[in-house]
C-alpha cells in the first residue's frame, strides 16, 4: 500500500507546481513549506479537488488521476479523508452528525453510520459532546472531530491541511500529541501540510520541503533540521546560515572572524551554526535535592547546550567552546523525544514564558532570552550562558564539516 | 444635528411615505369591517390571492433555486448575460410581462399553440395563468436571493462533502440547502408578497374572472368603482399582509443595514 505521485499544475497567473511525493503505507509524510509554496495545491491534488495537468496519482496501484490516460477519480469515489485547515464542520448539523456523514454517504445505514460515529468521538475523547453543534465547540474540540470525522470513513490516504494552525499555542501541544497517537494507529498514508516545522518534527517520518512550487529537500526530519538545504529550511529549523568565504586551508572568513573547518572549500560558502541551545537556558537554579528528569521546572541557569568533542569544531578563531564535561540537554533532537511525553519541547516552553514576561512588562529578562535567541558572530567572544555548538560548511555541494549535536535525550545531569 | 437643507426634505419624504398608509388606516370603515370582510367577493378574492401566491412560490422555489444555484455555482459562457436577463422581469413593467406571456402562452403563442394542440390544454385567463404571471414576476427576486446566500457559503464546505463520499446531489441536499435555507426562507417570502400583489401581468394575461382569476389587487381595483369602501378594506388586509412580511424580514434586512 503506498502512494506515488507526480504532480504538475499550473495555477491561475504563472505559479506551477511540480512535485513529486512517494510514501509507503502507515507512514506520516509533512509538506513543509513557506505560504505559496503549493503545499496546499498538492493536497487538493491529492484529495481530487483539483484536476492534474500533468503526472500521475497512483495509490496502492489504482491510478487515481491520469491525464494523459484520460483517468480522474473525482473526490467522493477517492479513499480519502480530509481534515482542512479551518475544520470545515458543517455548521448546521451536530458533532456526531459530521462524523455520521461520511459513513452515511458510503452507504451505511442511518442507525449503523451513527453508532460508527459515535464509537469515533469516543477514540478522539469526545463522546460526551455528540449533539453540539461546531459554533459551540472550541478549537481543539472541532479539530478532534474533524479528524474523527476524516477517519470514520476509513480512508486509505489521510490528508491533513496545516491540522493545527488554528489553535492556540497550549492546546497545540495537546492536540499534536494527540494527533500522533491517532497517525500511529493509522494504517494508511497519512500526507500532512504544515508550516511549522514543530509539527513536521513531531508527527512525520518523511519531511517533503516545498519551496515555490518545487521539491527542495525530501528526507526524514532529522535529516532535514541538521542538514537543511535552503536559507527557508535553515530558517525554519533554527539554524543559521551565515555566508562566507573559504580561503583554502580549511580556513573560512565570516564577518569580522575567520574560522578553521575542515574540508571547507574555497569560494563562497555558507556557513551554519546551530541553533544556540542555551536558549533553553532558563531562570531558576535547579532545587536542592536534585531535579528531576527534564521534566523539572527547575533548570540550570547555565549553558545547556549539548556538545561534541569532534574535532571539526572551530579551532581557531573565537569562540572557544565551553569544556564539555557538564552535558546537560534540555531540548533534544527532532523526533527522540519532543514526543514522547506530556511536556512542551522547549521553543514552546520559552516562547510561553518569553510572551508572559513581555506582557507582565518584565524588561530584563526577556532580554536575556532575546540575546541568547539572536546569533552573535563568533567575534563577539565567548560568555558564559551562551555557545554556539558547531558549525558546518556548505557550498554548493553539502560538506558536513561539524559533528551534529550529539544526539540529546531529555534527561538531566547535574 | 443635521442641516435644515437635508433636515426638511427628509421629513417631507418621510411624511409622503406614510401619510397615505396612515390615511388608509383612519378611512377604514371600522364599523362594517366584519362585514366587508365576510363579503362572498372578498374571501373569494382573498382565497384565490393566496392560492395564487403560494402557488407561485413553490414553482418559483423549483425552478429558481436550481437556477441560482447555475449562477452561483458553475461557470458556463454567457453566464453574465444569463443572469442580467434573469433580472429582467425585476425591472420590466408588469404589463409589459403580461403581454408577453400572453404572446407566449397565448392560445396562438409561440407554446400555447403547441400546448393547445397536443394536450387541449389553454392557458389564458384561468388560474393557472394567475400562478404563471405571478412566477413570471416574483421568481427573480427568489433566484436573486438565493444565488446571494449561494455566493455567500462557503464552497469549500462542498468540497468537505465531495471528500467524504458525498455526490453532488447529496451535497446539495445535505450540505448546500441547509446552509442556505435563510436566503431561500427571504427570497421565498419575498417572491410571494410581489406574486400577491401582482396586478398588471394577471390582468393582462388571466383577466379578471370573479372567483377564477380575481385576485386581490384586481378585486381592490374594481371595487374602486363601485364601492369604495370595499376598497379601502381590501387594502387595509393587503397593508396588514404587506407589514406582517415585514416583521417577518425586519430581522434580516436590520442586519444587512447595520452591516
Amino acid at each position: 500500500m503506498t502512494l506515488s505521485a507526480d504532480v504538475r499544475v499550473t495555477r491561475a497567473g504563472d505559479f506551477t507546481l511540480s512535485a513529486a511525493v512517494s510514501a509507503p503505507a502507515g507512514t506520516v509524510t509533512a509538506l513543509l513549506g513557506p505560504n505559496g509554496a503549493g503545499k496546499s495545491t498538492l493536497l487538493r491534488v491529492l484529495a481530487g479537488l483539483l484536476p492534474l495537468d500533468a503526472g500521475r496519482v497512483v495509490l496502492d496501484g489504482t491510478v487515481y488521476d491520469d491525464p494523459t490516460a484520460g483517468v480522474l477519480l473525482p473526490p467522493e469515489r477517492r479513499p480519502v479523508g480530509v481534515v482542512f485547515q479551518d475544520y470545515l464542520l458543517f455548521p448546521h448539523l451536530t458533532a456526531l452528525d459530521n462524523v455520521a456523514f461520511g459513513p452515511r454517504c458510503r452507504g451505511l445505514s442511518r442507525a449503523r453510520s451513527r453508532q460508527v460515529a459515535q464509537e469515533w468521538l469516543d477514540r478522539v475523547g469526545l463522546g460526551d459532546l455528540a449533539g453540539r453543534r461546531p459554533r459551540r465547540l472550541s478549537g481543539g474540540q472541532a479539530q478532534r472531530v474533524a479528524l474523527a470525522r476524516a477517519l470514520a470513513t476509513e480512508p486509505r490516504l489521510l490528508l491533513l491541511d496545516e491540522p493545527l494552525a488554528a489553535l492556540d499555542a497550549g492546546t497545540r501541544m495537546r492536540i499534536r500529541t494527540e494527533l500522533r497517537r491517532h497517525l500511529d494507529d493509522f494504517g494508511g498514508v497519512a500526507v500532512l501540510v504544515t508550516h511549522d516545522p514543530l509539527d513536521a518534527m513531531v508527527l512525520a517520518d518523511q519531511v517533503v520541503v516545498l519551496e515555490e512550487g518545487r521539491v527542495v529537500q525530501c528526507g526524514a526530519p532529522r535529516e532535514i533540521a541538521t542538514r537543511p538545504a535552503s536559507r527557508y529550511v535553515a530558517d525554519l529549523v533554527g539554524v543559521n546560515l551565515v555566508p562566507g568565504r573559504g580561503l583554502g586551508g580549511d580556513r573560512v572568513a565570516l564577518d569580522g572572524c575567520a574560522l578553521t573547518l575542515p574540508g571547507a572549500p574555497v569560494g563562497d560558502v555558507l556557513v551554519a551554526f546551530p541553533r544556540p541551545r542555551c536558549a533553553c537556558a532558563p531562570w531558576r537554579r535547579p532545587t536542592r535535592g536534585g531535579p528531576g528528569p527534564c521534566g523539572s521546572s527547575a533548570w540550570s541557569p547555565r549553558w545547556t547546550g549539548s556538545w561534541s568533542r569532534s574535532k571539526a569544531l572551530p579551532t581557531s578563531g573565537s569562540p572557544s567552546p565551553p569544556a564539555p564535561s557538564r552535558t546537560w540537554v534540555c531540548g533534544s533532537t527532532p523526533g527522540s523525544g519532543w514526543n514522547r511525553g506530556p511536556r512542551r519541547p522547549w521553543s514552546t516552553r520559552v516562547r510561553r514564558r518569553t510572551d508572559r514576561l513581555r506582557r507582565s512588562g518584565e524588561r530584563s529578562r526577556p532580554r536575556r532570552w532575546d540575546r541568547h535567541r539572536a546569533w552573535r558572530p563568533p567575534s563577539a567572544g565567548p560568555r558564559r550562558g551562551r555557545a554556539i555548538v558547531g558549525a558546518w560548511v556548505t557550498g554548493e555541494r553539502w560538506g558536513w564539516c561539524a559533528a551534529r549535536p550529539r544526539a540529546a535525550r531529555p534527561c538531566w545531569r547535574a | 444635528m443635521a442641516p435644515a437643507l437635508l433636515l426638511v426634505p427628509a421629513l417631507f419624504g418621510l411624511a409622503f411615505l406614510l401619510v397615505p398608509l396612515l390615511g388608509l388606516v383612519l378611512r377604514a370603515p371600522w364599523g362594517e369591517l366584519p362585514a366587508q370582510l365576510g363579503s362572498p367577493e372578498v374571501l373569494g378574492a382573498l382565497r384565490l390571492s393566496l392560492v395564487c401566491a403560494t402557488a407561485a412560490t413553490a414553482l418559483s422555489l423549483l425552478l429558481g433555486v436550481p437556477l441560482a444555484w447555475l449562477l452561483a455555482r458553475s461557470t458556463f459562457p454567457g453566464k453574465r448575460l444569463v443572469r442580467a436577463l434573469v433580472t429582467v422581469p425585476l425591472v420590466l413593467p408588469p404589463v409589459v410581462g403580461g403581454v408577453a406571456l400572453l404572446v407566449v402562452f397565448g392560445r396562438r403563442g409561440l407554446v400555447g399553440e403547441h400546448l393547445h394542440e397536443w394536450f387541449g390544454v389553454s392557458l389564458p385567463f384561468t388560474t393557472g395563468a394567475v400562478v404563471l404571471a405571478g412566477t413570471f414576476v416574483a421568481m427573480p427576486f427568489l433566484v436573486v436571493s438565493v444565488e446571494g446566500a449561494l455566493r455567500a457559503a462557503d464552497v469549500r464546505l462542498d468540497e468537505a462533502a465531495a471528500t467524504l463520499g458525498a455526490s453532488r446531489w447529496v451535497t446539495f441536499r445535505r450540505v448546500t440547502l441547509p446552509l442556505v435555507a435563510p436566503g431561500v426562507a427571504a427570497g421565498a417570502v419575498l417572491a410571494w408578497t410581489r406574486a400577491l400583489g401582482e396586478f398588471g401581468a394577471t390582468i393582462t394575461f388571466a383577466g379578471n374572472f370573479p372567483g377564477r382569476t380575481q385576485t386581490m389587487p384586481l378585486a381592490v381595483y374594481l371595487a374602486m368603482e363601485s364601492n369604495p369602501e370595499a376598497a379601502i378594506v381590501l387594502s387595509l388586509v393587503l397593508l396588514l399582509v404587506s407589514v406582517a412580511v415585514l416583521a417577518l424580514l425586519r430581522e434580516r434586512w436590520m442586519g444587512g443595514a447595520s452591516r
